[in-house]
């Protein structure tokens, strides 16, 4: 399936536009600063309720503005989300009571120049890689993230009051759950990184000629983290916050035997969060049976052509592609669909070439 | 100029409220003073309430007489007690006229995010009661909530060395709805809380 139209009201520089898509490739050219991002930006808005690029959806609104609506229709699926003060979110025209019911019913992998973060960013950059990743294609893994996440606080709340002075009790009961909804959070993210290994790893080689190594840092003792933080309760009282558990997993590159974080090339980093990118989209296929959209945001034209080359390979597999870039020239064979955007009077008009 | 001193203080008190902030009490207090009729009534309501309405000290839920009539009924079943967080819940269980046993009300979850322990909840005098009458089964009727669920924990924990039946409300699918309709996590606990179809 794909994407076959957009619309847009108040979204950064777009007051409102219309758009019809096609499958196949769809190349979206315009300068610096015309809105090739923030159009790209919707459909994975569309995808995940949220932006690659802010986590505060007021940045989002046009200026002045105190709503903004997106809606797509992908195959005869209508996505729509309505943003002011809370977001909102319509399948179909009915509303969904949670975000989360409806998280992912368009699939999509965004490659972006904001990837970098992967390699060189926090441990808790690496997690939201590996959560989004999982929750496009497992829905209940967001619910598990999101109960862990409660009883994680309950947890700290408790530790923290011991620490001043007042014992609430029962927090054993707390414990109990912590461990309960992290052994299907890891389960979930071990075999992610499974695949990541069985998928990226040749994928890196094919672009770089180098060989990746992926391994997970467990964050807790899994084997019986109910007993662990038992054990470690008057450490953490000190601390006023749980220490162990799937919040304070990792994910470790390393590139020819060296940690990719400190010792690889700007060159060399690109090329792997394309190649995990990739091989996300390769999971998100075969999991769900549902190709996703792609879209390429700008890291094109990062690439040598050798590396384009290759990626434009890559890229023929899936059914539709949305590119946006600033370079025309990085047309590689085949039919594109062309989208130009251009700055008219300070609004942005989309035309596209017949 | 300031508002005289006891309209502030007025609105002082309505902040006392859950959920109620200083732009709201003032908007009550001046509807309180603009429509003295429904003033007149409120403040009869509260003083009523106030002054008749106590905890049942057997159950915990709110009551005119104490014992409360579930609990001083010959009629009901002595030896089922359902637990539950709040006395709304009572009331909603007894509507729909599906239980006919006894209660007990928590007067909430625990919650260290609230301030909540055990301590702060009906759970001794629950222990206590399975202690002394003459209980076959509580059953646990908390909302299928992180806290709902910490508690039903720990009263499984309090309640284990007692000779008595502990169970749990199931959770799944609403009545009445499509599957289509209810999200993933309702179905994974709707199948693993799945019966056999007897005949």
């Amino acid at each position: 399936m794909y994407l076959k139209s957009l619309y847009v009201k108040n979204f950064r520089n777009f007051r409102a536009i219309e758009l019809d898509f096609e499958p196949g490739r769809n190349l979206i050219l315009g300068d610096n600063g015309v809105g090739k991002t923030n159009l790209v930006e919707i459909v994975y808005f569309l995808s995940t309720f949220g932006s690659f690029r802010t986590y505060d959806d007021r940045d989002l609104l046009h200026f002045g503005e105190s709503f903004f609506v997106v809606s797509g229709e992908y195959g005869d699926v209508e996505v729509k989300v309505r943003y002011s003060d809370e977001k909102e979110v319509f399948i179909n025209g009915v509303k969904k009571r949670r975000l989360r019911d409806g998280f992912g019913t368009i699939p999509v992998i965004a490659f972006t120049s904001g990837d970098l973060d992967i390699v060189n960013g926090s441990p808790a950059r690496r997690r939201r890689f590996m959560d989004i990743g999982i929750s496009l294609y497992r829905r209940p893994y967001i619910e598990m993230l999101s109960l862990y996440n409660r009883a994680w606080r309950q947890r700290n709340s408790w530790l923290n009051q011991v620490k001043t002075g007042r014992e609430l009790g029962a927090v054993e009961v707390w414990e109990e759950q912590l461990s309960r909804y992290a052994s299907p959070i890891i389960k979930a993210r071990v075999e992610h990184v499974n695949k990541l290994i069985d998928y990226a790893i040749p994928l890196f080689y094919s672009l770089t000629g180098q060989e990746l190594k992926i391994s997970y840092k467990e964050g807790g003792d899994y084997s019986n983290l109910g007993e662990q933080l038992r054990k470690m309760r008057d450490r953490e009282i000190e601390r006023g916050y749980t220490l162990y558990g799937p919040h304070r997993d990792d994910i470790v590159f390393w590139v020819d035997n060296h940690p990719a974080k400190t010792v690889a090339s700007f060159g060399t980093k690109r090329a792997l969060t394309v190649s995990l990118r990739m091989a996300q989209a390769r999971i998100l296929t075969e999991v769900r049976g549902e190709e996703p959209i792609i879209i390429l945001d700008e890291i094109i034209g990062e690439l040598d052509k050798e590396r384009i080359g290759s990626l434009s390979k890559l890229m023929s597999e899936y059914e539709q592609v949305l590119i946006a870039t600033a370079r025309e020239d990085i047309r590689w064979g085949g039919n594109f669909n062309v989208y130009r955007i251009e700055n008219k009077n300070g609004a942005p008009v989309i035309k596209k070439d017949n | 100029m300031n508002p005289p001193k006891i309209f502030v203080r007025l609105t002082d008190a309505l902040q006392l409220l859950p959920g109620i902030g200083k732009k709201s009490a003032e908007r009550a207090a001046f509807y309180l003073l603009s429509n003295p009729q429904n003033g007149e009534k409120i403040f009869r309501s509260i003083e009523a309430v106030l002054s008749e309405i106590s905890f049942c000290s057997k159950c915990g839920n709110i009551t005119v007489l104490d014992p409360c009539p579930i609990c001083s009924s010959p009629r009901r079943d002595r030896a089922t007690i359902c637990v539950v967080e709040k006395p709304m819940d009572v009331f909603a269980i007894e509507r729909a006229g599906v239980f006919n046993g006894l209660y007990h009300v928590l007067g909430g979850l625990i919650s260290p995010l609230d301030n909540k322990g055990p301590k702060d909840l009906n759970i001794d005098s629950l222990i206590a009661r399975v202690g002394k009458e003459k209980i076959n089964e509580v059953i646990i009727a908390t909302n299928p909530t992180t806290e709902g669920e910490a508690t039903a924990l720990y009263l499984r924990e309090q309640l284990k060395s007692h000779n008595v039946r502990i169970t749990r409300i199931a959770q799944g699918i609403p009545v009445g709805t499509d599957l289509d309709f209810a999200d993933d996590v309702t179905l994974l606990r709707a199948m693993e809380g799945r019966r056999e179809i007897k005949d």
